[in-house]
């Protein structure tokens, strides 16, 4: 990959990357820090990453500097307004925002699993390299994820 | 597992949802879900959990992201063409002349495989020859002194001389070798009509003849045989002394011995200068 593909590269994914960062880790800056790092990351190993595979590459790295915030002890609380502001749940769907929060009782596996796949548009196949997972893991793990917002959803329709 | 299990229908629902089935696949799972009005709300919930791309959360820090690339000015593109013509010349040079100095050095006068040597003569050792074709009504035996004792060859074997001819011939013409004396020699020191007979006849003639060319010719002068030995090493063992006299460009000489039981011991030098 040369530097103009590069310069292609963060115009054409760092939006992506970024969401995908910010909807897994809940917090603006620290979302910011893993689109960074992954772009230096692919920067340094700019002649080893080929064009094509960039943006594989790039979410790879995010999703693994994700888990490692995770594993990071938490001496602060999730930021929150900043995803509230920009997603903005009662202007644009009832139904929708409380999908937004129901992502938030997800594990953080299942919620990256649906992230990929519904943001990003991921097949399974791509997915389990990104994560390391296999194949059957991520059908297993996903499926369990839809169908823990799907009960959670019911159960918050019919409260409502 | 049945078609009409909810757990496959639901898995198949999701796995429709999100994209993960052929068109074939598709088909079969829409038909089922139209058949109950319960499959058809369920592929209406998970219709309903497919997150929306949210397009309008962006990352507004791309040009810190952003590496520039430095302008440099287009250098001119370095005509290496006369350097890789003279890397493909080179050798084709270098084996050229390899070839015509080959072709110098294997010039007809040179070369010892060609028939064209002169014929070395040995020492003309006297032999019997009749005087008459007449029959005398005696028998006569052949003298004696023609033949070599085997002691005499042993001493011959046993003592080589130091330049590494197996003998020295003093009746050899010295114009003969003097004018000839950049070519091989190889001198024979018992030949004889005997010996050219019994090689002729013997199982090693055909080895024999290959590198030795044997002649019996009358010296009318003093009624004695000489036995003409013309050198024409040929095939492999010609061409490999041409190299090595070519190659080493001095002088080399080497003994050949051939031995059938006690009868034939036959041993030759060769000497390559």
């Amino acid at each position: 990959m040369t530097a103009k593909e590069y310069n292609i590269t963060v115009e054409e994914w760092a939006d992506g990357l970024y969401r995908f960062a910010f909807k897994t880790l809940q917090h603006a800056e620290d979302a910011k820090d893993v689109v960074q790092q992954s772009f230096e990351t692919l920067w340094l190993n700019l002649e080893e990453v080929y064009f094509e595979k960039a943006k594989s590459y790039l979410f790879t790295v995010a999703h693994r500097r994700c888990m490692d915030q995770f594993r990071k002890p938490k001496t602060r609380e999730l930021n929150n307004e900043h995803f509230l502001e920009t997603t903005n749940i009662n202007n644009t769907n009832e139904w929708k925002g409380y999908l937004q929060e129901a992502l938030k009782i997800l594990d953080q596996q299942s919620k990256t699993l649906i992230l990929l796949k519904d943001y990003e548009g991921y097949s399974y196949e791509e997915i389990s390299k990104i994560t390391t997972l296999n194949l059957t893991q991520v059908k297993v793990y996903l499926h369990r994820a839809r169908k823990t917002l799907k009960d959670y959803l019911i159960s918050k329709k019919q409260i409502l | 597992m049945k078609h009409t299990d909810i757990t496959y229908i639901e898995e198949q629902i999701m796995l429709l949802v999100d994209g993960e089935l052929n068109p074939e696949q598709e088909q079969a799972i829409l038909e089922i879900i139209d058949t109950k009005e319960a499959y058809q709300q369920l592929y209406a919930d998970y219709l309903s959990l497919k997150l929306d791309p949210q397009d309008h959360m962006v990352y507004a820090f791309k040009d810190e992201l952003k590496k520039t690339i430095p302008l440099v000015a287009p250098v001119a593109a370095k005509k290496k063409w006369p350097l890789y013509a003279a890397a493909a010349i080179a050798p084709l040079v270098l084996l050229s002349s390899l070839w015509f100095f080959n072709q110098g050095q294997h010039t007809p006068e040179q070369t010892v495989a060609k028939s064209q040597l002169p014929p070395v003569f040995t020492n003309p050792i006297p032999t019997s020859r009749p005087t008459s074709t007449k029959p005398s009504g005696k028998t006569v035996k052949p003298q004696a002194t023609t033949e070599p004792k085997k002691a005499d060859r042993m001493v011959n074997k046993s003592k080589p001389n130091n330049t590494g001819l197996a003998l020295q011939v003093p009746a050899l013409p010295k114009e003969i070798t003097a004018q000839h004396t950049n070519v091989p020699l190889i001198h024979t020191p018992q030949a004889n009509k005997y010996d050219a007979i019994a090689i002729a006849g013997s199982p090693v003639n055909p080895i024999a003849t290959q590198y030795v060319a044997i002649e019996t010719i009358a010296n009318e002068e003093d009624n004695t045989d000489f036995v003409r030995k013309y050198e024409t090493p040929k095939g492999l063992l010609g061409n490999v002394i041409n190299a090595g006299n070519w190659f080493f460009k001095e002088e080399k000489s080497t003994t050949i011995e051939l031995s059938l039981g006690n009868k034939i011991h036959k041993s030759y030098t060769i000497t390559l200068k």
